[in-house]
């Protein structure tokens, strides 16, 4: 072979070779665009900003690890337990999320941090899916995408196509095969690869719905009705009990109220006291009075909302302060601390869904220094709101005083940027712009106003979902561009009454 | 083990590496080694089944040079008993039943039970090949094989074992005698083959096949214009699918530097039915052309039969209806090569005979009425009415292809003759299975295709004219064919894609 030959050959193999690393490299970012992404401000149970959030946590900064199904994710605040106890944790909860699935993001988490303390949710320790793991597909791709690829991620998903071969393992490796159909309904949230590694919440979803007024509680046990655990769940709550054991780790197990009948409360309790480990079930009266959440504000049934998961948290935090569990950095923790004025920023907020006459709710909007605000009238709007008149102005409707009876209005403000606009008549009225929030995505909204004599409808789209009550009078939606997500979509009846009473359901 | 599967593709990398790394002595031991696997993957009845029928011919051929007394009888045995087996498989019940409809004309019944068996794979595609082998031993167009090792490689070389082509063993014997050299250039046609194979087959045949099944699945719901659309859909699936297994097959052949028979050659472009079926399914015509068509007008039965005709009608005449009659022979033998249907018999078989016998009778007329009409034959519009005069044929007669049934044939034609036009809305197209999305991709991608063999009908081969281009153009084709399959190829978990339409034959 002469220089010639092997200097072709060379090139040859150079071509190869840089033609395959351009492909990984375009079936990488294809993939990463493919895969969904679940993030805080569009979903309330966010797994894929969650866990970015938990990788870039600190190394073994992590007190307390939460793992559950969506009633932990909506249930504990590593935000607020380190402000009452100066606990750190970390929500590592999913929907639908199985003891398996637990399981394995335990091993992954503990792989970063060596947490004092695991509260773990048993709701799916009993049969929930007609599946050895216990939960929906979809569910599994959820919890497990996000997962860093390394050995443990490797015999996870090993287990999980041996638990179900209905998942596919090549999927995994490659999600092309799994996703590749998502290219039809691809958004700007799937090419915002910042926006997804952000979970200011460390893993909290907040809700913000009302409680109703009362909930009645049954608390007529019988302490000798059991029920089987679903038997492959049970061998993973096994091995989680063997692994904090392992490691020193206090594990709090915990059901929620309402989620189990008195048979697997029993159960459990009959698992803790053998294995000697904390049980909680949430649900039981002595518990509730200990957390004494105040309907309908603090709601913990069956979604706790956020005020009902500060006292969940403020909660579970004493029982874990109770068992031994301490702080193990100094504070305050940076990581911490500079989340906590998000944290109270999204409480303010999310106090307006609480409000329920207009005049405190106008009052309050125009506290808010940066959300923006639709408003549409349906039907007839204008008779009774002139007591009003002067907090309508101070939101930016000046000319309100000019709303005819069962004229269409429509009105836009976006109190960081400053854009308002305003159109009121006799005919129906629509209008479209968006807005830019702090992800810097574009968020298309849409309005439609109809008095009672052009057509008697209204609608608000908020970055396509129907965010307006559609009702007789006022129909407000109120966007908050820092949270990323619609925080209130309330109905005044000014037809009815001065001051009416919000309607959001 | 599908064309397109995972275990393909493994068993294909490896039998690459392995044939180019072992000693060039070793290759056609790799080859014979990949067959069996692929064949043991396929079934040990089907193993059993490949390996007897090679061993048969192969001992068969050496006989008829060895016992030159015994030449006749033993080349029948041979046939018989390759023959035997997919007359056993694939038509016994056929015959079975027609039997019982013919006796049941006449007022008879009869019963014959038989065990039913799932014909093993390919039988088809290697019975054909292997009878074409021993008739070119028999009439001394070639010498028989003693090399045992060749032989069986060729009767069951992996990658034509499904879908075919049916190569003659003169085609393929130069490359197993030849030490096949690593060929950069060979690879990579092949490879950019195997890619628009899978190209045509996952975005295109998949996607077309969604619309026929569901216009052919409910053909009173889908009438008119629906059931013209679903027919032209599935020759649009039919030649995707047939033609792309083609693509893989010929580019795998091309990575082991064997050049298997081309069998499509742009039969869209074709002028006439006849011309039609030289360019579609190539390998197959040729095969019945040279191994039935031709002797059996040698055979003294048929010189009987001709001379009885010229007698009665005249020379020119009786020659020409021997002629036909060969003809309906031939087709009725593609026909019944399908399946033993009457639906296959008449679609791809009588009907097309039919066509050819009569566009061989109007010609003349044809030619007058374009004289007087003073009709421009070399002009692009005239070509094009004639190809989409063939195209418009041979729909009608895949009708009868795809229908279950005869009756079921004649009832979508019945459908078809509405006047339900309720496609034309976009409600209408998007209700057959596919959404707007799926298809804009199909047609975008059936416009590639054209486009394509435009080129190669008028100007030369594409993937010739690619290679001469600059790497950068070069690459992006490449890159792009490779992501239109990842992103828009109908794949992964809810398909079963990797099925050929003629891996059924």
């Amino acid at each position: 072979m002469t220089i010639k030959d092997i200097s072709k050959k060379s090139h040859k193999i150079v071509k190869v070779c840089v033609f395959l690393v351009i492909l990984s490299v375009l079936v990488f970012l294809c993939n990463k665009v493919l895969t969904p992404k679940w993030v805080n401000f569009t979903l309330n149970w966010p797994t894929t900003s969650a866990e970015n959030e938990f990788y870039k946590t600190q190394k073994n900064t992590v007190d307390v690890l939460f793992l559950g199904s969506s009633v932990t994710v909506n249930g504990f605040i590593p935000q607020e337990l380190y402000n009452k106890y100066g606990l750190t944790s970390f929500n590592l909860g999913s929907e639908q999320q199985s003891i398996s699935i637990s399981y394995w993001w335990l091993m992954e988490a503990l792989r970063y941090q060596n947490p004092k303390a695991v509260v773990l949710d048993c709701r799916f320790v009993y049969n929930a899916h007609p599946n050895r793991i216990n939960t929906d597909e979809a569910f599994v791709r959820k919890a497990i995408d996000g997962m860093r690829w390394s050995i443990n991620k490797i015999k996870t998903v090993r287990e999980i196509t041996t638990l179900d071969p209905n998942h596919s393992a090549i999927s995994y490796y490659f999600e092309n095969f799994r996703y590749h159909e998502r290219w039809k309904s691809l958004g700007q949230l799937d090419f915002k690869f910042g926006a997804v590694k952000r979970d200011p919440l460390k893993g909290f979803g907040p809700l913000n719905h009302r409680g109703p007024g009362k909930f009645d509680f049954r608390y007529n046990y019988d302490h000798n009705a059991k029920i089987e655990m679903n038997a492959t769940q049970k061998e993973y709550l096994d091995r989680i009990v063997s692994v904090c054991k392992e490691n020193n780790i206090t594990l709090v197990l915990e059901t929620m109220p309402v989620h189990l009948d008195t048979r697997g409360v029993n159960t459990l309790r009959d698992y803790a006291k053998a294995n000697n480990v904390i049980y909680h079930h949430l649900g039981d009266r002595e518990e509730l009075d200990a957390i004494n959440a105040k309907l309908p504000k603090e709601s913990i049934i069956p979604h706790a909302n956020l005020f009902g998961a500060i006292k969940l948290t403020d909660y579970i935090g004493k029982v874990l302060i109770d068992a031994g569990v301490q702080p193990s950095g100094t504070t305050p923790q940076p990581q911490y601390e500079k989340t906590r004025s998000y944290f109270d920023y999204l409480k303010n907020e999310f106090e307006l869904t609480m409000i329920d006459n207009l005049s405190d709710y106008l009052s309050y909007l125009n506290s808010l220094p940066d959300i923006s605000v639709f408003i549409v009238v349906r039907d007839e709007a204008a008779q009774q709101i002139k007591s009003h008149f002067d907090k309508f102005k101070q939101l930016g409707i000046d000319s309100i005083e000019n709303l005819k009876f069962r004229d269409s209005m429509l009105f836009y403000i976006n109190k960081e940027s400053g854009d308002k606009f305003l159109q009121m008549g006799q005919r129906s009225l629509d209008h479209r712009g968006f807005l830019i929030n702090d992800y810097d995505m574009r968020v298309k909204f849409y309005m439609l106003s109809q008095g009672l004599r052009s057509g008697n409808n209204s609608n608000i789209v908020i970055n396509g979902s129907g965010v307006c009550k559609n009702r007789r009078g006022l129909n407000f939606a109120v966007y908050d561009p820092h949270l990323g997500k619609v925080i209130d979509s309330v109905n005044f009846d000014t037809f009815a009454s001065p001051n009416p009473k919000a309607v959001r359901r | 083990m599908e064309l397109v599967s995972g275990s393909f593709f493994v068993l294909c990398v490896v039998a690459f590496l392995l044939h180019y790394l072992v000693p060039k002595i070793f290759q056609n031991l790799i080859l014979l080694s990949a067959n069996f696997v692929f064949a043991y993957y396929a079934g040990p009845i089907s193993l059993v089944f490949l390996f007897s029928s090679i061993a048969v011919t192969y001992w068969c051929a050496l006989g008829l040079e060895r016992f030159e007394r015994y030449r006749r009888a033993i080349f029948w045995f041979g046939i018989i008993v390759i023959f035997s087996c997919l007359f056993r498989f694939k038509y016994l019940d056929f015959f079975i039943a027609t039997g019982q409809n013919i006796a049941g004309v006449f007022g008879a019944s009869f019963s014959f039970d038989v065990r039913h068996f799932i014909a093993p794979i390919a039988i088809s595609f290697y019975t054909l090949q292997l009878c074409g082998y021993l008739a070119d031993v028999y009439f001394e167009n070639i010498k028989a094989e003693h090399n045992i090792l060749k032989f069986f490689t060729f009767g069951s070389f992996f990658p034509q074992l499904v879908c075919g082509p049916i190569s003659r063993y003169s085609q393929i014997e130069p490359y197993l005698s030849s030490k096949r050299c690593f060929c950069y250039d060979s690879v990579c046609h092949g490879l950019l083959r195997i890619l628009w194979g899978i190209f045509l087959k996952l975005v295109i045949a998949e996607r077309a096949a969604v619309i026929v099944n569901v216009t052919y699945g409910d053909h009173v719901q889908y009438t008119g214009l629906y059931l013209i659309f679903g027919t032209v859909m599935f020759a649009v699936q039919l030649y995707a699918d047939f033609g792309g297994c083609m693509h893989i097959v010929i580019g795998i052949a091309e990575l082991f530097g064997i050049k298997l028979p081309e069998n499509f050659r742009q039969p869209f472009f074709s002028k006439n039915v006849q011309e039609f079926w030289q360019r579609w399914h190539i390998t197959m015509g040729t095969w019945l052309r040279d191994y039935i068509f031709y002797p059996l007008q040698m055979t003294s039965i048929f010189g009987h039969y001709r001379d009885r005709l010229c007698r009665f009608f005249g020379k020119k005449v009786g020659k020409k209806i021997t002629a036909y009659t060969a003809m309906m022979v031939l087709w009725f033998s593609i026909g019944l090569w399908h399946g033993g249907n009457w639906t296959f018999i008449w679609g791809v078989g009588l009907m097309q005979g039919f066509y050819i016998i009569i566009g061989m009778m109007m010609a003349p007329y044809y030619a007058k009425l374009i004289k007087i009409l003073n009709i421009d034959t070399e002009t692009f519009s005239f070509r094009l009415f004639q190809s989409l005069r063939t195209f418009c044929l041979m729909c009608i007669a895949w009708v009868f292809f795809r229908a279950p049934t005869f009756t079921d044939a004649l009832n979508i034609f019945s459908h078809m003759v509405t006047k339900d036009v309720s496609i034309l809305s976009i409600e209408g197209i998007t209700s057959m299975g596919l959404d707007f999305y799926d298809l804009v991709v199909l047609f975008t991608s059936i416009i590639i295709v054209l486009a394509v063999e435009s080129l190669q009908q008028y100007k030369q081969s594409i993937s010739a004219c690619l290679f001469k281009q600059g790497i950068v153009f070069r690459w992006s084709m490449i890159y792009a064919l490779i992501f239109a399959i990842v992103i828009f190829g109908k794949y992964g978990s809810g398909y079963n894609a990797s099925a050929f339409i003629y891996a059924g034959f």
